[in-house]
């Protein structure tokens, strides 16, 4: 396996597009790539990785940090290149990158359905804290909803 | 109850972080300190504190985004001086300042053991997400 991280460019908005969409499927309009992926690109565009395969996209992950805590969204692999370790590269560079901004905790939100990633951060030295967590929506737009 | 709601500044440190202490939101290894060095004025974030008429501090609470949506942490208001809106109106000017940034959600946690607190927040108009909750204390870079 050839696969390398890199910054996401603009040029990998299609790709990326695919890749979501066979990711997650129920996305908000909000979060398709042809919003998200501009919007990432304008702020903070060095936490948007990519993983690619000679030169095809086949991995993402958009790390950000508020100040206080990293957070770690949009961690996604091509179902084909799955269990190859595409998703440790992905998220150990992330890592590498917050810690650089002085981030000393990450933080990440994993839906209630989606429990079998659990094993695979806690792999990575993740560990599940008992905290209830809220949203509000405070502008028009998608219902907030699980990250 | 005449509130002023302001941007911290570095004078209003300890002041600050004594009230964190008072109010319990500093726990495990948490370095209050250099949370509040890292977060007040920040690129994408900072700490709002609340005075009464005399200029005492009675609240505070930091605020700020990543690229996906914004962040409330260390919601605190001085225990003596609950239950007249406090909480509410910083909670309502960290939106505000989230909303100026074209922010369109906003995200919290609440430790399982503090569960009451969630009460509050459900009465300014938040809602509990389901999800899983996982964290990772990040070595000091090298």
């Amino acid at each position: 396996m050839s696969v390398t991280v890199d910054l996401c460019s603009p040029g990998d908005l299609a790709s990326i597009d695919a890749l979501w969409r066979e990711a997650f499927p129920d996305d908000k309009l909000r979060h398709r790539a042809q919003n998200a992926v501009p919007a990432k690109l304008a702020f903070q565009p060095d936490l948007f990785l990519v993983a690619r395969d000679g030169g095809r996209v086949v991995g993402s992950i958009i790390a950000g940090y508020d100040g206080y805590r990293g957070h770690i969204n949009r961690v996604a692999v091509l179902k084909a290149h799955r269990r190859q370790g595409v998703g440790v590269l992905l998220v150990r560079e992330a890592e590498a990158r917050l810690r650089a901004l002085g981030c000393t905790k990450i933080n990440l939100q994993i839906r209630a359905a989606n429990q079998a990633v659990v094993s695979f951060y806690h792999a990575l030295g993740y560990d599940v804290e008992e905290h209830i967590s809220m949203a509000k929506l405070i502008a028009s737009g998608d219902l907030p909803e699980a990250p | 109850m005449t509130t002023r709601i302001r941007s911290a500044t570095e004078q209003d440190e300890a002041a600050v972080v004594a009230l964190w202490r008072d109010c319990g939101l500093v726990v495990g290894n948490s370095d209050p300190v250099r949370d509040f060095r890292a977060v007040r004025g920040g690129p994408t974030s900072d700490i709002l504190a609340a005075f009464d008429a005399n200029d005492v501090l009675i609240g505070s609470i930091a605020v700020g985004y990543d690229s996906n949506r914004g962040w409330l942490h260390y919601v605190s208001v001085d225990p003596v001086r609950r239950g007249k809106g406090a909480g509410r109106d910083l909670v309502h000017a960290a939106e505000q300042w989230l909303i100026t940034r074209d922010v369109v959600d906003v995200h919290l946690t609440v430790r399982s053991a503090n569960a009451a607190v969630a009460r509050f927040y459900e009465a300014i108009g938040y809602g509990t997400v389901p999800s899983i909750m996982m964290e990772k204390t990040l070595r000091r870079p090298e």
